[in-house]
Parts: structure tokens; C-alpha cells; sequence
């Protein structure tokens, strides 16, 4: 049960990594690394200690102890905007979108390019610029939206890939997923691989934040299990079953896991609209190149 | 800003394609140009109904008397933009006014001296309500409810209640001086309006103002300092407002403590008339600026028209509720 | 323990009350008997001491106690209805023998006259009356009727313009008492030959005032208005500014507020506004003691005194600039 050491130094390690809010641990040295080009999930309950390790990661939170490595150099993030400058970028569960405001705008939302006019320091935000990078960038994703669309009238997944594109316009090196299918009407684990697909094409590691199974096995090269603040286990996809990997979820350990086919708790075959042979497929599917993007 | 039908058409999504049927478009042009339209037509009934109404004197007429609720228009966009609203501009005119008019008889030639105080009293109300409503975490419409009650209790201790008469030339200048044929309270509002749509449409700082207005969380987690964006939105309101009730003071050639009363429901409906929206997130200088000079007209028309006093206000509440139903339409 | 302290006021102003009840009788058993050489003690609270037309007004009280042989307590409330309730206590544990008050608004000050109804002390009201339909029990009303003012206003222009005229006619709120009295004021004293052929509503503001009166300049050519009249002063300042901003003074025979503000006053010197009228503050000052001697002397007194109002026009302005 535990994954195999890689070769080449990771993109973002986090090390032994603790956080205390008053009384409550909400991390108790919490290990993980993410390699680059890789999709990694995070996965666990409620509570379980996955948002505040991303905060970590993206300079919402300092630890209190423990510490961070970019390439294998140890570095600090103490503001979310250091850690956007080395490349990590988060897209958040809704997307952080301003419906009032077109698409190139939201891309480019608190990072406008500026343009000096009458000298430096009259400044104007860059629109012409603006309207290019977001042609590129939604180019690069595959899903091209007109940049002068106001957000408010684009559909879930178009939303998605906005919130994506304004990471992948600040050539993010590592995006974090937060519940990426959460806040799409139809809630289809299949855009979501075309999507890290895509990502991983580009060269970009992506962490995804879930609480579904079925998300994680499709879409994860590896992933790790959290629970209680506490890294309860970490797989490469098809080390171990969706069944085992529940289990893991709700007590924190395999030791009494019993496959008994039915392992998996009934509110947890309820998330998924998938069933895991399904899940076998799409990653059969994935696994098989380029594919069709099922 | 709209859209036009050709970049509509490149690239639809499924979203966009709903919107093609010509029901939608015709109801979307009518939301877009629908107070353009209502402008004009008022202005081509009151140029056929009043024969005075159309002459270059009563143009000037109407433009400088709307430039006052004008300047405390422009600053009260910015707030509505945010999804804020400030009540405390009417008292903010009485305050910097009489501030204005208490100086300024013995402020000898350095004229500008209380001017600059007059706008710094603005400054100092439009903080305390962004204090209230950033640090404090106080609704916009209580926390400013509340300036508006201090400031006004402020100018009636500054005078005892009492009207201060008679400024010296240069401040009357201000209020009833021209430069060529356009008066200076025009010239003033026409700078201060052409400054607000540029930093509001074209700097990062007024996309802000429309992010913080469109989703103030989201605004936040993209790094946006949403607290800062605030605080400079009441700035902003306090210095026009009090730009607002200085011009207004040397209008009159005086202050009087109750100068500005209601002043803030007048600039509230003029912005509204203009398309920003209560909710926040949407509106422009320029609709600002039709809003108040459309209620500008239409007071001066019913006023060149004889139309009695009781009627005047019930118009203008016709208006606004037109304006609201128009705007409901806008394709943005 | 809450109750404690509401227990010791009760107490204390029972007590004030019955000093005070003791006092009076005291005084309505004296006057009988030795009318002319009792001294009589009077409780005065007026708004503002330092406002120098009710320092005019409290100067000619004192001169008027002065002859009539009676004793002044003169206090003011500061503007400020906490202090005017004070003033009133302090007066009722002085056991005066009848408050004079100038009530600082016709609705919150009710409080303080009902303490001095209480505690059975004759109570005057001055200048300011309070709103129609209070159950107040006062002695006498001495003050202005707003309706003396308007007719005073019409009367000026029938004289000044016997041949009559058009009227543009600034009026305050409708609706409020002091703009329907002095409106219908006007309207019943003004000749046949004015017309009014234009009216606005102004709200007592220079400001509403000026812009309405810029518009109706714009109706108006020349030769086609000939007078203002404006139910206050500010709104006359306010069209006086107008007229003179289009450069159209000229063509104005009149224009007349009322109140005479100091800065009415100025226009009037500087030949922008033509006439005011204004309350004679010392002359309600002067009767109010009369009033108030005659009735501790057991003489009847009326319910209601209103004063005529002064017209200040430029031949007599001298006498009211400051």
C-alpha cells in the first residue's frame, strides 16, 4: 500500500506539513508530492483536512510546522499571490467567476495587463491583450468561447473551463481542482478527464480535490487519502479498489478490510453516477491515448 | 460594451444559441437604448409642446442646474457598482457647503484654501462610512444612514441652525461664472464625468468596482483587496458629493443647514435611471449621466410647461419605474 | 432595583409638586389681599440666549417686568428639548409663579409644558405654537398669526403696484401650517388685478427655489412677470439670485419674502428683493409679561394674542441691519 518513490525530483512536495485553528488539528503532518505533468487526487471527507492543505499550498495559510519544496528547492508561500508566481494556481469549487463581467475579463480578473498611456503613470487595462490571451489560452483547452461573453450566459462546463483557463493564462505549472464536477449541472466525470487529459498534455500537474471515488479513479495517475488531518494512505490507480479505498476513507485503515463485494458503503455508490465498471472504462479509455475523450 | 451580432456569431456556445430569436433581440435592443430612446422622445414632446424649451439659454439652463445632482451621481455610481449605496451624499453637500461657505468670506484671496477643506470634510464622511461598512462589516445602507445623520447633525452645530449668506467673488464664480458660453458648474461636472468613465471603464481599479459589485467573494479569492476596492468607492462618493455641495453653495451665494436634504434620493433614481442596478455589478458613467439629465429635462419641461407642483414629483416616480422595467431587458 | 430610582423621582417631584401647589396658594390668597405689593416671581425659558433677535426679545421682557414691578427668571434650552425639560424643573423647584415658554418644537416640547400644568403653575406659550390638536392646557398663546404675514405681504404689492400684475408665487411646503396661513393670507388680501401665473413649491430652500425660478424665467419673457412673492425669505433670496443671474432685475417690481433674515435684509439693501415682513420678537417678548402680570393680578386674559407683523421694506431697512 504504498506507492513507489519517483525518480525524477517532484514539482511540489509538501513536508510533514501541521496546522492548528485554536483547539482543533486540522493537519497532524501531512506528507504528499505531486510529480510534474502528474494528476494527482486528494481525496477524503468532509473535515477530513484536504481544503487546508491546499490552502497551505496556495498561501491562504502559513504552517506551523513543516514546509514546502518547489523542484526540490525549499521555498515559502506567504501570500496567495507568491504562490501564483511560482505557478500554482487554484480553481475553485465555484469557480470564483464575476458573472457581470465577460470572459477575458474574468480571466484576467486581478491580474488585468496594463498599458501606459500619456507616460507611466497613466495606466489603462490592456483589453486587445486581453481578448488574445483568452483566445489562446481557451484554444489550448479545446473550448473556444467568444472572450465577450458576459460569464453569466455561459453553461457549467464553459464556466469550468474559463476558471481553468485564467490558471493556465499565468502558465500555472500546477493547477488545484477544487471539487471540479461539483458545481456542474450534469455532473459528467467524463468532461472532467478530457479536461485533465488536455492538461496533462500541456505538461501541467493537477491536484484535484474530491470526496468521489469515481472522480479520482478516472481521472488520477495517483492519489492520496486523508482522514483526520492525517495522510491515512497513498496508491497509484489500480493498485487498489474503489471498495478498499472507501473503507479507507471511513475508518483510516485497511487492516479489517474484508472483501466481501459489497464493501463499498451504500451513501458512497450513491455520489457517483458512474458505476465502477464505467470508471474501468473511462480509465481503459484514457489509458488508450488521445482516445475519444469517451 | 454589447455585443455585436458579429462576434455574437463567431464561436456560439449552446448558451448563446438560445438568444437569436427576434423576440429576444428586439427586447434586448429596447433594454440597451430603451432610456436613449425615452430621452429622446421626452425631448421632442417638450421641444413641440414648450416653444422656450429648445433655445441654447434654457439648454445651458437645464445642463447647469443638473450638474449638481450630477457630481454626487458620479461618485454614487461607483458605490451602486459595488452593490453598495450611500444615503449620507445629501448631508455631505449640506456639510462640505456650509464648511465652504464658513471660510470662505474670510479666506481672503487664497480662495482655493476652503475648497480644498470643503472637499476634505466629503473625504472624511465618505471614510467613516467605508470604515463602517469594510472594518465594521455594517450594511452600506445602515452604516451610511447613520453618516447622513452625523454629518447633517454636524452642520447644524457648526451654525446653530442658522443660514450663512455671502461668499466672496472668486467662491461665487464657481456656482454662476462661464468660461465662453458654458457655465462653470457644467464645465466642472463635464471634467469630473469624463474622469469617472475613464478610470471607471478603462483601469484595473474600475474593473475591480465591477468585480467586488459582481461577486464580491469571488473577487476576493482571485487576490482582489474587495476592502480596499470599497474604501475607495466612498472616497470617491464623498469627494463628489462634496464637490456637489460646494458648486451648490456658490450657486446660492450661501449655506443654508438643511442644503442637500433628499438630495440622495434624487442622485439615487438618476443612477438608476441610467441602468446601474441596485444589486450591483452593473451600470456606466455615461447612462449615469443620461439619468440625470433626463430628470433634469423633464423637471425644467414641466416647469416651462406650467405643470403644477403636486404632479412634479408623481412624474418623476413614473419615470423611474419605466426606467427599472427597461433595464430589466439590458443584454448584459 | 429598577424601581428604586423611578420611586425616588416620584417622590421628589411629589414633593416639588406639592412646594409648588403650597406656593401658588400662597400667592392666590396673597393677591386678594395685598395685590399691588406682592412681588411676583416669573419663569422664562427661551431657545437661545445668544441669538440676538431673542436677546432683542428677552431685553425688552426685562424691560416690561421692570414696569410692571414683577420678577424675571430668564433661562434659555440651548436648542435642545433634554435642557428645555431642565430648565423647567429647575424653574417648578424655584416656585415661580408661571412659566413663559418658547416652546423649541410644536410636538417634542409637550413634555415639558405638561410638568408645569402638573405641577398647577399658569404656563404662557410664546412664539411658537404647539401643534394643532395638543392637549396642552396653557393660559395664553402670545405670537404671530402666519395668516397676518401673507396679508401683509399682499397688502405691500397693492400698494406698490396699484395697477396690479403677474405674480410668480414661491410656495414652502404644502400642506405645513406656517405655508397654508401665510398663503392664505395672501390670497385673501391681494387685489383683483394681480394674477398669479405661475406657482412652484419650493420647500422653504434657496436651492428649490433658485432652480424653479430659472425655469420660470425661461417660461417668462420680459415684461411678462412683474413681482415674486415667496412664502419665506430664503425661497425670495433663492428667485432673487435667479432673476438677477439672467440679468432680469430690472424688470421685477417687487419681490417679497418673509421672516427678514439677515440675508434678506442685504438683498433688500442691494436692491435684488424689495420688501420682508417680520415677526416683532420684542414686541411678543413685551406683551407676553404684560399678559402674564395681568393674569397673576386676577385679571382675565384671552386664550390667543397675535402680534401684527413689520414690514421692512428699503425705507426703513436702517433700523434692522445689524
Amino acid at each position: 500500500m504504498t506507492d513507489a518513490p519517483p525518480a525524477t525530483p517532484p514539482l511540489v512536495a509538501l513536508h510533514d506539513i501541521h496546522k492548528t485553528f485554536g483547539a482543533v488539528s486540522a493537519l497532524r503532518g501531512v506528507s504528499i508530492d505531486v510529480q510534474p505533468g502528474e494528476t494527482f487526487a486528494l481525496l477524503g471527507d468532509n473535515a477530513a483536512g484536504k481544503s487546508t492543505l491546499m490552502k497551505v499550498l496556495t498561501g491562504v495559510y502559513q504552517p506551523d510546522r513543516g514546509f514546502i519544496e518547489l523542484d526540490g528547492q525549499r521555498t515559502e508561500f506567504p501570500t496567495p499571490s507568491a504562490s501564483r508566481d511560482q505557478g500554482v494556481e487554484m480553481v475553485y469549487q465555484d469557480f470564483a467567476l464575476a458573472d457581470n463581467l465577460d470572459v477575458r475579463s474574468n480571466i484576467f480578473l486581478g491580474r488585468e495587463p496594463q498599458k501606459n498611456i500619456l507616460g507611466p503613470l497613466l495606466k489603462i487595462i490592456d483589453r486587445k491583450k486581453m481578448e488574445a490571451e483568452t483566445k489562446r489560452v481557451l484554444e489550448r483547452l479545446d473550448i473556444p468561447i467568444n472572450p465577450r461573453l458576459k460569464v453569466k450566459r455561459l453553461s457549467g462546463g464553459q464556466r469550468q473551463a474559463v476558471a481553468i483557463g485564467r490558471a493556465l493564462a499565468f502558465d500555472a505549472r500546477l493547477i488545484i481542482m477544487d471539487e471540479p464536477t461539483a458545481n456542474l449541472s450534469v455532473a459528467k466525470v467524463d468532461k472532467l478527464i478530457e479536461v485533465t487529459q488536455r492538461l496533462k498534455d500541456l505538461g501541467i500537474a493537477v491536484i484535484i480535490i474530491t470526496h468521489r471515488l469515481d472522480e479520482a479513479f478516472a481521472v488520477a495517475d495517483r492519489f492520496a487519502v486523508m482522514r483526520q488531518g492525517q495522510v491515512v494512505g497513498r496508491f497509484r490507480v489500480g493498485d487498489v479498489s474503489e471498495a478498499q479505498v472507501a473503507h479507507l476513507i471511513s475508518h483510516g485503515t485497511l487492516d479489517d478490510y474484508v472483501d466481501n463485494g459489497s464493501g463499498i458503503p451504500e451513501e458512497r455508490r450513491k455520489i457517483g453516477s458512474t458505476s465502477s465498471m464505467d470508471v474501468v472504462d473511462a480509465v481503459a479509455a484514457r489509458g488508450s491515448k488521445g482516445g475519444n475523450g469517451s | 460594451m454589447s455585443l455585436t451580432m458579429d462576434n455574437i456569431k463567431t464561436k456560439l456556445g449552446p448558451a448563446d444559441l438560445k438568444d437569436g430569436t427576434a423576440a429576444t433581440k428586439i427586447k434586448r435592443f429596447i433594454g440597451d437604448y430603451g432610456i436613449i430612446v425615452l430621452f429622446v422622445v421626452i425631448l421632442l414632446v417638450l421641444a413641440a409642446a414648450a416653444p422656450n424649451f429648445l433655445t441654447l439659454n434654457n439648454i445651458v439652463n437645464v445642463v447647469r442646474q443638473s450638474s449638481i445632482i450630477g457630481l454626487i451621481a458620479l461618485g454614487m455610481t461607483f458605490i451602486m457598482i459595488t452593490a453598495g449605496i450611500d444615503l449620507s451624499v445629501g448631508s455631505i453637500v449640506g456639510l462640505a457647503g456650509m464648511t465652504f461657505a464658513l471660510l470662505a468670506p474670510a479666506s481672503g484671496g487664497a480662495f482655493w484654501l476652503p475648497l480644498i477643506v470643503g472637499l476634505g470634510v466629503g473625504l472624511l464622511v465618505g471614510f467613516l462610512s467605508a470604515a463602517l461598512v469594510v472594518w465594521g462589516a455594517i450594511l452600506p445602507f445602515l452604516a451610511t444612514l447613520a453618516t447622513m445623520a452625523i454629518a447633517r447633525t454636524a452642520v447644524l452645530v457648526m451654525t446653530n441652525g442658522q443660514v450663512v449668506s455671502g461668499l466672496s467673488g472668486p467662491a461665487e464664480w464657481l456656482g454662476s461664472g462661464f468660461i465662453g458660453p458654458v457655465p462653470v458648474p457644467v464645465i466642472i461636472f463635464l471634467i469630473a464625468a469624463i474622469i469617472c468613465e475613464f478610470v471607471l471603464s478603462r483601469t484595473k481599479f474600475g474593473s475591480h468596482v465591477y468585480a467586488v459589485g459582481g461577486n464580491e467573494e469571488s473577487a476576493k479569492k482571485v487576490g482582489i483587496s474587495t476592502g480596499r476596492v470599497l474604501f475607495a468607492v466612498y472616497l470617491i462618493g464623498g469627494v463628489t458629493a462634496a464637490l456637489g455641495g460646494l458648486v451648490l453653495t456658490a450657486r446660492l451665494d450661501g449655506a443654508a443647514p438643511v442644503a442637500g436634504t433628499g438630495y440622495e434620493l434624487q442622485v439615487i433614481a438618476a443612477v438608476v435611471i441610467g441602468g446601474t442596478s441596485l444589486f450591483g455589478g452593473v451600470g456606466t458613467i455615461r447612462g449615469t449621466v443620461i439619468g440625470v439629465l433626463l430628470l433634469g429635462v423633464v423637471m425644467n419641461g414641466m416647469n416651462l410647461l406650467g405643470v403644477s407642483s403636486y404632479y412634479q414629483q408623481g412624474v418623476q416616480g413614473i419615470i423611474l419605474v419605466l426606467a427599472v422595467l427597461l433595464n430589466r431587458w439590458k443584454s448584459d | 432595583m429598577g424601581m428604586r430610582p423611578k420611586i425616588a423621582a416620584a417622590v421628589a417631584m411629589l414633593a416639588a409638586g406639592a412646594l409648588t401647589l403650597t406656593g401658588c396658594g400662597g400667592n392666590g390668597s396673597a393677591s386678594s389681599s395685598e395685590a399691588a405689593g406682592k412681588s411676583y416671581n416669573i419663569g422664562v425659558v427661551v431657545l437661545d440666549l445668544q441669538d440676538p433677535d431673542l436677546a432683542h426679545m428677552t431685553d425688552a421682557m426685562k424691560k416690561t417686568a421692570d414696569e410692571k414691578g414683577v420678577k424675571l427668571n430668564i433661562t434659555d434650552s440651548k436648542k435642545d428639548v433634554g435642557s428645555e425639560l431642565n430648565q423647567v424643573e429647575d424653574l417648578l423647584t424655584r416656585q415661580v409663579d408661571a412659566v413663559i415658554m418658547q416652546p423649541l418644537d410644536g410636538e417634542a416640547s409637550q413634555n415639558a409644558a405638561k410638568r408645569v400644568i402638573a405641577a398647577n403653575v399658569p404656563l404662557f406659550i410664546l412664539s411658537t405654537e404647539f401643534a394643532e390638536g395638543a392637549d396642552v392646557g396653557y393660559k395664553s398663546y402670545i405670537g404671530v398669526d402666519d395668516t397676518v404675514a401673507g396679508e401683509m405681504q399682499a397688502e405691500y404689492l397693492n400698494k406698490a403696484l396699484p395697477e396690479g400684475g403677474n405674480i410668480v408665487f414661491a410656495a414652502g411646503i404644502y400642506g405645513a401650517s406656517w405655508t397654508d396661513r401665510r398663503k392664505n393670507g395672501f390670497d385673501s388680501k391681494i387685489n383683483k388685478n394681480f394674477k398669479v401665473v405661475a406657482e412652484f413649491q419650493a420647500k422653504g430652500s434657496r436651492d428649490d427655489a433658485k432652480r424653479n425660478m430659472e425655469d420660470t424665467l425661461q417660461r417668462f419673457g420680459a415684461g411678462q412677470i412683474d413681482a415674486v412673492v415667496a412664502n419665506n425669505d430664503e425661497m425670495a433670496i433663492g428667485a432673487a439670485s435667479a432673476i438677477a443671474d439672467a440679468g432680469r432685475t430690472a424688470e421685477f417690481k417687487a419681490v417679497v419674502g418673509v421672516d427678514g433674515t439677515e440675508p434678506a435684509l442685504q438683498d433688500i439693501k442691494a436692491g435684488t428683493m424689495s420688501a420682508t415682513v417680520r415677526q416683532d420678537s420684542a414686541g411678543q417678548g413685551a406683551k407676553a409679561v404684560e399678559v402674564v402680570t395681568d393674569f397673576l393680578k386676577g385679571g382675565n386674559v384671552e386664550n390667543r394674542y397675535t402680534l401684527p407683523f413689520t414690514l421692512i421694506t428699503k425705507d426703513n431697512l436702517s433700523e434692522f441691519l445689524k
